[in-house]
This record gives C-alpha cells, sequence and structure tokens, in this order.
C-alpha cells in the first residue's frame, strides 16, 4: 500500500550488479590467461604491479576522495528512500467561492473517519487508509485486517457499498480508484478451541 | 487509470539496503585512504600509495593474476553481480492474489487483492475448525497453499480428506480471479 | 429634558468592538449549529478531546468595521463536507454581521475532525460495545 522505491532499487541492482559481473569476469579472464593472445601484458602469469602503479600517480589519492564523495552520496541517497512512504495527498481545498474563505481538510483527516467507518463493519478489526488524489478524484487505498473465519465477500460489497459511498459523499465526488488489501488479524489463540477428554 | 495501486511484487527493499552499505563502506574505506594520503605527503597533490615501498605495491607485486586470491576475489565478484543483476531482472515471486470485485456506483476502479501470508492464515483456519487437528501450518504462493496439519489419530486419510473439503470450501467463499489450488499433508502427531 | 435618540453611528459617538466579542459571538453561533463540534484543549494538550457538543475554536482579524474569521471544526461523518461547511460560511457571516454589525469578508475553515455522529454525548443512539 505504501510507496517503495522498487523502480530504482531494481535499476541500481542491475548496475551496480552488471559492473560487478564485468570487473568480476574480467579479472577471471586475465586470470585464466584468456586475455593474453589480445594483450601480451595481459598475461596470466603476469603479476598485478601496474594496477597497484595507477594508486601511485600523483593526484590519485584526490580523485579517491572525489570518488569516496559520489559514492558516499549514492549510498545515503539510496538507503534514504527505502522507507516506505504513505504519500497522503496534499489539504484538500473544499470551498464553493474562495473569495468568501477557503474551506482546508486534512487527507489524513478523512482517512482517519474512513478507518473508523470500517472498523464498525462486520468481521473487519483493523484499518488503514490512505487517501491520495485530489478532492475531485480522490482515490483510497485501504488495508483492512478481518477476522479469520470472515466472510471475505461480504466484507469487500460492505467497503464497496456503505464505506466507499460514505467517503464519496463527504468528499461529495465518487472515488476515482479504490485498491483494498485484505490481511488476517491475528487471534489471541487458536489452541483455545482444543480440547482434552480423558 | 492503467497503474495498479497495490504492489504486486516485491520491491527489493533488502538487497538494495546491503548493496547501499556495501558501496557507502567503500567510500569510507577510499576516503579514509585518501585522507591518509593528504596528511602523509602534506598536499592534495598525494598518490593513494607510495610505490613502490608501500605494503600494497609490494603485495600487488607479488601476486599474479592466475594465483588463487585473485581468482577467487574474480569468482566472488561475479557471483555477487549477477545474484544482483538478476534480482533486479526478476520479477520475483507474487505477494497477492487478485479477488474479483463488483465496484459501485460510488467508485471508478476497484482492485481487491489478498496477501499470500492472508491466504496461509485462512486456509490454517478452517483447517483448524475440522475435528482431530491438533496443529496447523499453511504456506502459500499465489498460485497454491500447501497446509500441513498434525493430528493424535493413526488412521489420518479420513482427517485429510476432510481438511482438504474444508480449506477448498473455505477458498470457494471467496471470489478469487483464480482459486489457488490445496494440497493437504498430515503428520503424525506424538500423544 | 427626555434624550433624543439619534441613530446616526457618527453623532453617538465611537464603539469598539474587540476581537474577543465578535469571537465569543462566532463561537456562540457555531455552538448551536447541528452537526458541528470542536476539540476541547485539555491541559497541555493533553487529554485533548474532539466531540460534536464542543465548541469549535474561531480566530478573529478585526480591520477596521470588516473581519476574516478562521474556524477550527470538526463533523459529523458521514456528511457532504462541501455542503456543511457552506453552510456554517454563510450562517456564520450572516449572524456575526447581525449580531455585533462587523461585516465579515472572509470565513476560513479548517476541518480538523470527521466522526461518526453517535461519538457525541448526547447526540444519537449510543454505540454498543
Amino acid at each position: 500500500m505504501r510507496r517503495t522505491a522498487a523502480a530504482a532499487n531494481r535499476t541500481g541492482l542491475i548496475i551496480l550488479g552488471l559492473i560487478a559481473l564485468i570487473i568480476g569476469l574480467a579479472v577471471l579472464a586475465i586470470g585464466f590467461g584468456l586475455t593474453a593472445p589480445v594483450d601480451p601484458a595481459l598475461e596470466a602469469g603476469a603479476d598485478l604491479g601496474p594496477v597497484a602503479s595507477v594508486l601511485a600517480l600523483p593526484y590519485s589519492a584526490l580523485i579517491a576522495v572525489v570518488v569516496a564523495l559520489i559514492l558516499a552520496i549514492i549510498g545515503l541517497r539510496w538507503l534514504s528512500v527505502q522507507v516506505p512512504r504513505k504519500d497522503f495527498a496534499k489539504p484538500f481545498r473544499m470551498q464553493a467561492d474562495a473569495r468568501t474563505g477557503l474551506t482546508t481538510v486534512n487527507a489524513e483527516v478523512i482517512a482517519e473517519a474512513v478507518a473508523a467507518d470500517l472498523e464498525s463493519t462486520d468481521g473487519v478489526s483493523d484499518a488503514t487508509v490512505i487517501l491520495r488524489g485530489t478532492a475531485r478524484s480522490p482515490e483510497l487505498l485501504i488495508h483492512v485486517d478481518a477476522d479469520e473465519r470472515a466472510d471475505i465477500d461480504a466484507i469487500i460489497a460492505e467497503v464497496a457499498e456503505r464505506a466507499a459511498g460514505n467517503a464519496a459523499m463527504a468528499l461529495g465526488a465518487p472515488l476515482s480508484a479504490v485498491a483494498l488489501e485484505i490481511g488476517i488479524a491475528r487471534t489471541r489463540s487458536r489452541r483455545q478451541r482444543s480440547v482434552s477428554v480423558q | 487509470m492503467s497503474t495498479r495501486l497495490l504492489r504486486k511484487r516485491p520491491s527489493r527493499i533488502g538487497p538494495a539496503v546491503v548493496v547501499a552499505l556495501i558501496l557507502l563502506l567503500l567510500a569510507v574505506g577510499l576516503g579514509w585512504a585518501g585522507i591518509a594520503a593528504f596528511v602523509s605527503f602534506g598536499s592534495v597533490a598525494a598518490a593513494l600509495i607510495e610505490a613502490p615501498d608501500s605494503a600494497i605495491a609490494e603485495a600487488a607485486g607479488n601476486l599474479h593474476w592466475n594465483s588463487a586470491v585473485v581468482i577467487a576475489v574474480g569468482i566472488v565478484l561475479a557471483l555477487l553481480g549477477l545474484i544482483a543483476f538478476i534480482l533486479g531482472i526478476s520479477p520475483g515471486a507474487r505477494r497477492i492474489l487478485g479477488v474479483s470485485a463488483a465496484g459501485s456506483e460510488h467508485i471508478g476502479d476497484f482492485e481487491v487483492a489478498l496477501p499470500t501470508s492472508a491466504l496461509s492464515q485462512i486456509a490454517a483456519a478452517a483447517a483448524d475448525g475440522v475435528d482431530g487437528v491438533s496443529g496447523v501450518k499453511a504456506s502459500s504462493n499465489a498460485r497454491s497453499t500447501i497446509v500441513t496439519f498434525s493430528t493424535p489419530i493413526r488412521d489420518v486419510e479420513p482427517i485429510r480428506a476432510e481438511v482438504e473439503a474444508a480449506v477448498r470450501e473455505r477458498f470457494a467463499s471467496i471470489s478469487f480471479d483464480r482459486t489457488p489450488t490445496v494440497k493437504v499433508q498430515a503428520r503424525r502427531s506424538q500423544s | 429634558m427626555a434624550p433624543i435618540l439619534d441613530d446616526a453611528p457618527a453623532r453617538r459617538g465611537g464603539l469598539t468592538i474587540a476581537d474577543k466579542v465578535v469571537e465569543r459571538t462566532a463561537g456562540q453561533v457555531l455552538k448551536d449549529l447541528p452537526g458541528v463540534g470542536g476539540t476541547s484543549s485539555g491541559l497541555f494538550g493533553i487529554g485533548a478531546s474532539s466531540s460534536l457538543d464542543t465548541r469549535p475554536s474561531v480566530d478573529v482579524t478585526l480591520s477596521g468595521r470588516s473581519c476574516t474569521l478562521a474556524v477550527q471544526l470538526g463533523l459529523a461523518y458521514p456528511t457532504p463536507i462541501v455542503e456543511a461547511t457552506e453552510h456554517v460560511r454563510s450562517t456564520l457571516s450572516h449572524e456575526v454581521e447581525r449580531l455585533t454589525g462587523v461585516t465579515v469578508r472572509q470565513v476560513d475553515i479548517s476541518v480538523r475532525w470527521l466522526a461518526p455522529e453517535s461519538s457525541g454525548a448526547n447526540r444519537g443512539r449510543n454505540r454498543l460495545q
């Protein structure tokens, strides 16, 4: 329900994976002598001295620090987008005429009301709601925790008819999209059911 | 609206965090080495290592491309790269099951889904309702559920059939886009 | 000699209406509106509670003989928010103008909560737990 950086993660993994794969394969290719025909210096028995000599060039420390900074920025930015975001809508403006005053409703306020409404549904023990979009075309993302024996289809119908109807009435517009995810509430103890007869 | 609101596939948060942390470690190492070189050389024109008397230069001179260490490093790098690449490319297991829903006049686009974890819990609860079942475990993917129950009764087959019927019936009561298949295994428990 | 009643404000002397007066008046008007509630402040915000029986809070900015009001309120859910707030806005500006003589130019409304009608203590049915 919450937004994650799925696309960024996959692109990052593909790019860095390819880089590591290519370097690894290149090392193996030299090690197994596959590159010797191309360049005699890259022979399997040669030592790694030439690689180290690159690090001994003047200004290489400066380059290392710059590269380190770039890597640090990429790493930190990538880490920071991993926290899933709820991304609520901006506060809704719901006045008839802005000249006589503004009416502001936070999306969280409406989401909370919808969640409270859902929790009064039979078989639903908990609800989380995220509201996105605009006041004219609102989108609701709903997660309900149903009891494990609840009638799932009845809950879906109840969400579609009553909860969505109430939200549409409050907002004064039909909901342009509703996504409903149904989880199952953890019950206190399944063991309670068991009976033992001597 | 064409974009789906519910995420069907894993977003690879775990691997991304690991790779980001590796990047940060590399950055710290490189930055440390670079600054240490500045300090010892006393100028930004410093080289990262002092060839040929530094330990690294010496070690590199003694290492050969076909030595076991270098080959091992190459294999590890290539493998890790391949794993990261596959994690990025492959869509991963679906984590939700679509449920068809009629919607209503208040809703433009209605999308309903059940996570596979919820499916397992529903199956386990249904199986647990059968008499003679003392414990249930269920695991699911987007297409099937495997229910493993334990029972103290010697003749498990009738109970197995009953459990299977109970779970199937429970699944049939939910209008899945594609009803998951059910497989039931019995395990005798000591008691 | 009997005083001659003169209605012209200019000759009657100055009349200053404090912000507080407009604020109290507006609060009273809001209190009488059904389906509209506020949040009681509680001690340092602890124990703050929202209900349809609490008076919504109003901030008044007076400038000359006109004012703007900023109202923070809660509404019963589900109520059409636009209709309900427009009703509050028009009632408020008419009543405040009628009772204090101060022209209300704008009423900004911020809806702070939406709650089912039954959560008000004396309104609606009691909720069965």
